[in-house]
């Protein structure tokens, strides 16, 4: 158990995708300039990462993984080794899943879809969602724990940029020079925001 | 995009189709053609550890010269030890496998001849957070144990304990930071102490 | 000629993808702790900028319009791994060096952006010479934070020290916080530029 919690609380705050991984960096600076759509974001992110982290996962560490085939095949499947294709598969996935969810959340749960609807086509080119599936293969995860990490990883890149767009409003106010508006200040903010999250690495647990 | 039209979905799949099994091809015919080069170069990274710590400089080596250095000073014996005969031996090298906060760590226990001394400890895998549990793999974290015994008057072993506590001649301070990465490799580190005892001495 | 110059240029320095545009700076930030990391990633992005814009050009009057995302994605995607590969077979550490930011070339919105905006409608020169241009200009812009990076946070270049012994590097230069706010300042020079120009 502590474990798990272990996990949720790096991916959300010690080892935030976004403020240590910069992954979903394009969308973070496009999005984070309006609260009510960072909000939708990143609960669209937050949604695909998981399910997309455990789909993966399942697919990886049955299929792909070297003499992952071993319970389909037997002792021959050794040393079949898939994971050369596994960038595309996972890319296969992410974009299959984000097509599929559009369909069913736009016909059984118009409501959802009014919140999510317009962001889904923006998530397959995040980086952060094929960022999870890549780093859970390195960290070797089982597909209960990358599905665990891919929640607080999307839950991470959420909270930034949440925290980011509310910062944002009070820019609209502020006196700046004017080649300092939009991009650079975002950015200055989001190394700020960084080095504030920097300060949980000491945390125990 | 009105131009969908229901009758070329079929044609669009099928072209999809064919450029993902063309490409997966290009790719399944270039990862046999390199795969003897990556299969030696990931375990000469693996062996690149090893050496160094009992002592074989690897500096400038290429993944062969690794891999014939290797080949041509360790030994295996049985429960994955291994023994080392080069210059500078002979050492016993016990595996360490350790569970971490994100994976596994792994590395090795690298004993003297006189079975209850440590030569060196070294990390050859793990994924712990930058600065904080991947201290565990840094020079400075594994030369306390350089030299250190594994038994202690009493029957206590060596043991790694919270950062800053260890207070006994038997204690070594841990990772600042990372109780749970300093945990799972203590208890690694632990389970490689007691291969090292049971089968330890020279050979 | 001229044609394919400004393609070239466009993508290098008039249209820098990485400063006007703000595309793909996620592997900006995190690969530049070393210029030798800055190089071999921007060298990365170049080879598969240019394949894909290749094939994806070749492949422009066959390639049906609804499936098209899909079918660059995975021309894309067969380029990254087969880099992935070639790293692992000729240049292991380095490939453990960028590790997950080599496959994240794929999400790479200058990649995927140059094969829809311009491999669909150009020629196969000029496709190449624009996945040049573009490539090359994000791999200026990645080697010049790397070597802020690398010499003001780490004392060294290319592995080699530069800096005076007694000199204190800025270790936050290393970490996340530097590369946001370096990038910040260095897009505030661009943005100050383009104002110029403008006005």
């Amino acid at each position: 158990m502590s474990e798990l919690l272990g996990i949720i609380l790096a991916g959300v705050l010690t080892h935030n995708i976004l403020l240590t991984g910069f992954l979903g960096m394009c969308s973070f600076i496009a999005i984070s300039r309006d609260l009510r759509a960072s909000l939708g974001l990143g609960l669209a992110v937050t949604f695909v990462a998981t399910f997309t982290a455990g789909l993966n996962a399942l697919i990886y560490n049955y299929f792909l993984a070297p003499g992952a085939m071993v319970w389909l095949l037997g002792d021959s499947a050794r040393s079949i080794d898939l994971s050369f294709v596994s960038l595309i598969v996972f890319i296969a996935v992410i974009a299959g899943f984000v097509q599929v969810v559009e369909m069913v959340i736009q016909r059984w749960f118009p409501l959802l879809h009014g919140v999510l609807g317009i962001f889904l086509p923006l998530i397959t080119v995040n980086c952060a969602i094929l960022g999870v599936s890549l780093f859970m293969v390195i960290k070797g995860l089982t597909p209960f724990r990358a599905t665990v990490y891919g929640f607080a990883s999307g839950a991470g890149w959420a909270l930034a940029i949440i925290l980011m767009a509310a910062m944002r409003r009070r820019l609209d106010t502020s006196a700046m020079p004017r080649a300092f508006a939009g991009v650079p200040v975002t950015l200055l903010l989001t190394g700020l925001l960084a080095a504030a999250f920097s300060a949980f690495a000491g945390m125990e647990f | 995009m009105t131009e969908i039209e229901s009758g070329n979905i079929l044609k669009s799949l099928s072209f999809l189709g064919v450029v993902v099994l063309l490409t997966m091809g290009a790719l399944a015919w270039t990862h046999t053609s390199w795969s003897k080069r990556i299969l030696t170069n990931e375990s000469a990274s693996r062996h690149k550890a090893i050496l160094e710590g009992v002592g074989v400089s690897t500096r400038g080596m290429d993944s062969n010269a690794i891999e014939y250095m290797f080949t041509k000073h360790f030994r295996s014996g049985s429960g994955g030890i291994l023994r080392y005969t080069g210059p500078g031996g002979p050492l016993s090298c016990y595996p360490i496998r350790a569970r971490g906060l994100w994976g596994p760590i792994e590395g090795w226990l690298i004993m003297e001849p006189d079975g209850h001394t440590i030569h060196s400890v070294v990390i050859t895998h793990q994924e712990e957070t930058p600065g904080l549990g991947a201290e565990v793999a840094s020079p400075s974290f594994l030369a306390r144990f350089r030299g250190r015994s594994i038994v202690y008057a009493g029957g206590r072993r060596l043991a790694v304990v919270k950062a800053g506590q260890a207070r006994a001649e038997y204690e070594i301070d841990g990772i600042s930071g990372a109780t749970l990465t300093t945990r799972g490799f203590g208890q690694g580190l632990d389970s490689a102490m007691s291969m090292a005892l049971k089968y330890g001495g020279s050979r | 000629m001229s044609r394919l110059r400004d393609a070239f240029l466009d993508g290098l320095w008039r249209e820098n993808p990485v400063f006007w545009q703000v595309l793909g700076i996620c592997s900006a930030l995190a690969v530049t702790t070393r210029v030798e990391n800055a190089l071999y990633m921007g060298a990365a992005v170049t080879v598969v900028a240019m394949g894909s814009n290749m094939m994806v050009s070749l492949l422009r009057r066959f390639i049906p319009r609804d499936v098209r995302l899909m079918v660059e994605m995975v021309i894309i995607a067969g380029f990254v791994a087969l880099f992935d590969l070639y790293l692992k077979a000729f240049s292991y550490p380095m490939s453990q060096q960028l590790g997950p930011y080599v496959g994240l070339i794929v999400t790479n919105c200058i990649i995927l952006g140059r094969t829809e905006a311009f491999a669909l409608k150009n020629g196969v020169m000029e496709s190449v010479a624009d996945g040049l241009g573009n490539g090359l200009g994000y791999s200026a812009v990645l080697v010049v934070i790397a070597v802020i990076r690398e010499v003001g946070g780490s004392g060294t270049f290319l592995g080699h020290q530069v800096l005076p012994a007694g000199a204190q590097p800025m270790r936050v230069l290393v970490a996340a916080p530097g590369a946001f706010i370096i990038m910040s300042l260095l897009a505030w020079a661009f943005q100050y530029m383009k104002e110029g120009r403008r006005v």
